[in-house]
């Protein structure tokens, strides 16, 4: 009788286990990693203020957000750059829709904790509050104003106000500061920015492609990717304003948002096994 | 012994739990199921009907007897509008009436009104709205939900089966996308897209018919839910040029699509959407009672309200005077 019982134990135990020996081996869902590429002249942006006086900045910590997307196919037929294919046109002034199967970002837009830096300020671009206090100041030339309308100069203060807005207790809490690694980095025959990724859980279907694009900043260093009307509310004594993030179908609608200057991939790039490793070679700058 | 004396007294509480389940199901829910109405077709296409111009949309307003108004066909033979008539369905059918219309290169409004007048019964403790404290009758609404678009589009069989606007894109990885196509597009209080209006409640929406002049265009009034008291639901429909937000649709745009069997309007019917367009809502019921709903024999909800002087001062809000 003890024995029978054991047995019956054991058995059940070990259907049990054998019910949870179920991998996700059998999705047809898989993870893609790559490399994008940018040219090393892309971080060179024309800038002007509101006197008309122009410069240039030459800086990575320029660089907006680069978009990744898996499409059925890219074309070259449908804009002055390469595109995705695109769906039937069902409303008046849209372009078809891309129906994208997967897609990430090579950094995102993360409030810059002022009301000035609302959709200017992108994650994996800046080492430290001075680092972010500094670019503005010295290469966009529109230094950080605090409410008061005093230029910031310290990055404890700007921390401080970071930890304020954001409801934040350590530097790990603000995305836009990394101290550690950076997106980007140089590579080593000096022509690319280069940034390690991966785009996730990607229904794979042969021939696939990867393509993308960087949202370079405009003149007056602007994001056409960032809606300011949108996100997180800042409702604190008479601040009152939205914090602005992206909009949610630019990988739907990609020709709706590449504007003068961004950079884009050439051809996409061509899956063709789930163990394929992409690279992106974001080399044609559009001019509007 | 005991044993046996145990189960007999726990057979006999299973023979009274099961007379006492049974006498619980004396009620099989079919007073809630509107009958069939052999004499009108469940689904039904109306064939083309004109775009009435601002002009027209005045008369129609205007007009006493709406659905004899609506009758007057033009050159082409096309009604300027409808007053679909429609059997609640067969179990497993979906029911509702198709039409068409011509793009005239502009926008238009399209709109249904289905009867006749729903209000739900407020009973809050504190703060009730008087207005709709007498209960509404709820056996004579009905409901239609609107749909349109190009008729190129349209899956259904007019007249037959009722269909949608989706239609598929095969990309060249050979997914196959569902579109939707349909371009009467209503939005909710909330902002949510493809939303439609409740029981007996006014549904219109526009559509852009920019370059698609003498294009065809189907509206489908989908059957959401039949009067319980015949089994037969009426509605009225129109297309009207310009944008639904230059006009003033309510209640009252239609009147008397409440129709019986005989394509008459039902008795007072205009009196109850008059008065809920003036707010007298409660009035009505207390005038009319018997064309509302039962209040609580408890709920005194009417006072000392005095019919003739209200029917003096609203003739348009009592019957059988």
């Amino acid at each position: 009788m003890h024995t029978s019982t054991t047995y019956t134990l054991l058995a059940s135990v070990g259907l049990l286990l054998g019910g949870c020996a179920y991998t996700e081996d059998a999705l047809n869902h898989f993870d893609f990693n790559g490399t994008v590429r940018i040219p090393v002249e892309a971080v060179q942006v024309e800038m002007r203020d509101d006197d008309n006086e122009t410069w240039t900045i030459d800086d990575p910590r320029a660089l907006g957000p680069v978009y990744m997307g898996v499409f059925p196919s890219v074309v070259d037929n449908l804009y002055d750059y390469s595109h995705p294919e695109i769906g039937p046109v069902t409303s008046d002034g849209q372009s078809g829709d891309a129906y994208p199967l997967g897609g990430n970002t090579v950094g995102r837009f993360e409030w810059g904790c002022y009301q000035q830096l609302i959709c200017q300020t992108v994650t994996g671009r800046y080492t430290s509050y001075d680092d972010v206090l500094e670019f503005f100041r010295d290469e966009v030339r529109d230094p950080i104003l605090d409410t008061n309308g005093q230029e910031v100069t310290s990055g404890i203060e700007y921390q401080e106000q970071c930890f304020e807005y954001k409801y934040a207790t350590a530097d790990y809490e603000i995305a836009f500061i990394d101290d550690g690694q950076l997106d980007f980095a140089l590579s080593s025959d000096g022509q690319y920015y280069e940034a390690e990724t991966w785009i996730p859980h990607v229904p794979y279907h042969e021939g696939m492609t990867v393509w993308g694009w960087a949202d370079m900043p405009s003149e007056g260093f602007g994001f056409t990717t960032c809606n300011s009307s949108i996100g997180e509310n800042v409702y604190y004594y008479e601040e009152q304003y939205d914090v602005g993030a992206n909009y949610s179908d630019v990988l739907n609608f990609p020709g709706t948002y590449i504007d003068h200057g961004d950079y884009v991939e050439n051809e996409g790039y061509v899956l063709t096994s789930t163990e394929d490793e992409f690279v992106l070679e974001l080399g044609f700058r559009y001019e509007d | 012994m005991k044993i046996d004396r145990f189960a007999s007294r726990s057979q006999l509480a299973l023979v009274g739990t099961v007379l006492l389940g049974l006498s619980s199901c004396d009620r099989d829910g079919r007073d809630l199921l509107p009958p069939n109405n052999d004499d009108y077709p469940a689904v039904e296409e109306y064939g083309e009907v004109q775009i009435l111009t601002s002009s027209q949309f005045d008369d129609f307003l205007d007009a006493d007897d709406q659905v004899a108004w609506c009758a007057e066909e033009d050159d082409e033979g096309r009604p300027r509008c409808l007053f679909p008539m429609l059997s609640n369905p067969e179990a497993g059918v979906t029911g509702g009436a198709t039409f068409t219309f011509k793009g005239n290169g502009s926008n238009v409004c399209v709109l249904a009104d289905p009867e006749a007048v729903f209000w739900g019964l407020s009973i809050a403790p504190s703060g009730r709205m008087d207005r709709f404290s007498y209960p509404d009758n709820y056996d004579d609404d009905g409901d239609v939900d609107l749909f349109g678009g190009l008729s190129s589009y349209y899956t259904g069989s007019p007249g037959v089966e009722l269909g949608d606007f989706k239609g598929f894109y095969t990309d060249s990885a050979g997914r196959e996308i569902e579109i939707e196509y349909a371009e009467c597009t209503q939005t909710g209080y909330l902002g949510q897209d493809d939303a439609h209006a409740g029981r007996g409640t006014v549904e219109y929406c526009d559509i852009n018919t920019d370059e698609r002049e003498g294009v065809h265009y189907t509206i489908v009034a989908q059957t959401f839910s039949v009067p319980l008291d015949d089994g037969l639901l009426s509605f009225g429909a129109m297309v009207v040029e310009g944008r639904c937000s230059q006009k003033a649709i309510d209640e009252c745009t239609v009147l008397g699509e409440s129709l019986d069997a005989d394509v008459n309007e039902r008795s007072c019917s205009r009196a109850l959407e008059l008065s809920h367009c003036n707010n007298l809502n409660l009035e009505f019921c207390c005038a009319n009672p018997e064309m509302c709903g039962e209040p609580d024999i408890d709920d005194d909800v009417c006072g000392d309200f005095d019919r003739d002087v209200f029917c003096a001062e609203h003739p348009y809000a009592c019957c059988g005077d």
